[in-house]
């Protein structure tokens, strides 16, 4: 212990005095000047709203075309007529095919065709510098449609196989094939013909679609179980060419050759 | 504070190159981009507006990459095209709140926005019209509108005033200045007057290259005694045309009163005059 009165402090007010020293006593300038900093950083800080993917898949929903909708049910219904009056009639297999390859080709060129009405109208370019951007909208259309055109053919696939008495996975495969081709011959026409910015083009190639899938009937025995491989491979072909045509098709709405070019 | 940084952006289609090692760096303000039809403006705002890659060169955002940057960039961003679609079934209104929602606006926030911007540009009474009745003018009024949505830090507007009248013209020129407070706007256009009296700073692109740029009063200076103003007879108009950049011609009762850009003084009783923004873009882009 130190002693004041001989001219020495105590030891305790020497630790004491000390604290006083480190303890950091804020200018009030400076404390004004900071406070000020942070009201103007918070004020300038945007709050951002992040709508959730089941959000972004309502608003999706909310602005898709009423013409979509319209195509999509005239398919179900067509569909679901043509099922019926086959059903009633007893027909074969063959009856389910022939307007089943058609119904499919039409409903795999719907599956990726709401690409088109963006681009006919010239929308694309403002669509994709928005947060939700082009290539997102599309996917999700894709998504929706493709489920749905899925779900038809999977119970129009069920009722011939039930029907027939032909497996399931057979019939799947003999629609899927136009299904599959139609919608990669969409996706070359969109990712290589110029003027792609025309409204119809959907329907030339839906016309086009159909007849070819009429054609296996011309072959006698495309249909029988020998023939399964031919079926497979067009169908892994078909597959391939789809992916291939999808990614350079998303290649080009990145880079931006899609949208800014005609 | 918001940056927008243009690192050497080139734009190349096979061998032709729309824009050339293009730098800049944008700070809070407007700016306007000037050049003539194919100068590569369109092709530089696309780019800015990450529609379209670059060949080389980075575009950065207060430091980050756009490209890395994606939505978050995207959502600082508001863009008016040149030719701007729209879906001709929408009504004004619809057309908002869809272009809203692609901006991951509330919905709430976004018909209270939408109003807002409508009476804006002066479209409340057709807000509930259908866009295929829309004329070009009101066409582009709702694009500029779609364009301030989301309130953006970045405004990037391509030939916003093509098809306004001069009334509609001077409504948008105001907006714009207001807006320009704490914002990046940049717009593009080739009508000079769009930008001469809100622009802070003037981009002047010719051949896929910033030629120039600089605030008017700088762009003036360097054109200065190079503008003459003179009067002649109506037989030698057509000689001085021939020889000269001509950026006004006007008959008078004692001749033809000449605005001439020349580096010299073109003849007898030339004087040499102040210069707008159109004779720093004739000077600049003349064919020589």
């Amino acid at each position: 212990m130190h002693d004041r009165k001989n001219g020495r402090i105590s030891k305790s007010e020497d630790v004491l005095s000390g604290l006083e020293a480190w303890r950091i006593l804020p200018e009030a300038e400076k404390r004004q000047k900071a406070m000020e900093g942070i009201d103007r950083k918070i004020r300038e800080k945007r709050i951002m709203y992040s709508p959730s993917p089941v959000r972004l898949f309502l608003i999706q929903l909310q602005y898709i075309p009423f013409a979509f909708w319209l195509s999509q049910g005239a398919v179900l219904v067509s569909v679901v007529f043509l099922l019926c009056r086959t059903t009633l009639q007893q027909g074969g297999v063959m009856d389910y095919l022939w307007w089943g390859s058609v119904a499919a080709a039409w409903m795999g060129l719907m599956a990726c065709g709401g690409l088109n009405r963006h681009l006919a109208r010239g929308m694309v370019e403002l669509e994709q510098s928005c947060y939700i951007n082009m290539l997102q909208l599309w996917t999700m259309r894709m998504i929706l449609s493709g489920c749905m055109d899925m779900a038809i053919l999977c119970v129009c696939s069920g009722v011939a196989a039930w029907n027939t008495r032909v497996r399931l996975v057979r019939i799947l495969l003999y629609l899927l094939v136009p299904f599959v081709l139609s919608n990669a011959c969409y996706l070359i026409f969109l990712t290589s013909a110029r003027g792609r910015r025309t409204q119809y083009p959907q329907i030339i190639i839906g016309a086009v679609s159909g007849v070819m899938a009429m054609t296996p009937r011309l072959f006698t025995g495309i249909y029988s179980p020998d023939c399964l491989w031919v079926w497979l491979i067009l169908l892994t072909g078909g597959v391939y060419l789809w992916v291939e045509r999808l990614r350079c098709c998303r290649r080009k709405i990145a880079r931006g050759e899609m949208l800014c070019w005609n | 504070m918001l940056e927008l940084t243009l690192n050497k952006i080139t734009k190349k289609y096979g061998r032709k190159i729309a824009v050339d090692h293009v730098s800049y760096e944008f700070r809070k303000g407007v700016y306007g981009l000037l050049g003539e039809n194919g100068a590569g403006k369109t092709t530089l705002l696309r780019m800015i507006c990450g529609l379209l890659e670059p060949s080389d060169g980075e575009i950065r955002c207060s430091g980050d990459s756009v490209d890395r940057m994606g939505a978050q960039y995207r959502r600082l961003l508001g863009y008016l095209p040149q030719e701007f679609g729209y879906y001709p079934e929408f009504t004004a209104r619809k057309f908002l709140l869809y272009m809203a929602a692609l901006k991951a606006i509330p919905k709430e926030l976004a018909v209270e926005k939408a109003e807002e911007l409508l009476k804006l540009v002066g479209l409340e009474q057709e807000q509930n019209s259908r866009l295929k009745t829309f004329s070009g003018g009101m066409i582009r009024r709702l694009g500029i509108a779609q364009a301030l949505l989301n309130d953006p830090e970045i405004l990037v507007l391509d030939e916003p005033t093509s098809g306004l009248d001069p009334k509609e013209r001077i409504r948008f020129r105001n907006i714009i200045s207001e807006l320009s407070r704490d914002r990046i706007i940049l717009l593009s256009t080739h009508i000079v007057s769009d930008v001469e009296y809100i622009a802070d700073e003037i981009l002047l692109m010719k051949g896929g290259e910033l030629i120039k740029t600089g605030s008017m009063e700088w762009l003036a200076a360097q054109v200065r005694g190079r503008v003459w103003d003179c009067c002649v007879r109506p037989e030698e108009t057509e000689n001085y045309q021939a020889h000269y950049s001509v950026s006004n011609l006007r008959n008078t009762d004692h001749g033809v009163r000449l605005r001439i850009v020349a580096e010299e003084c073109p003849g007898p009783g030339a004087k040499p005059v102040d210069p707008d923004l159109e004779d720093v873009y004739l000077y600049y882009f003349r064919e020589v």
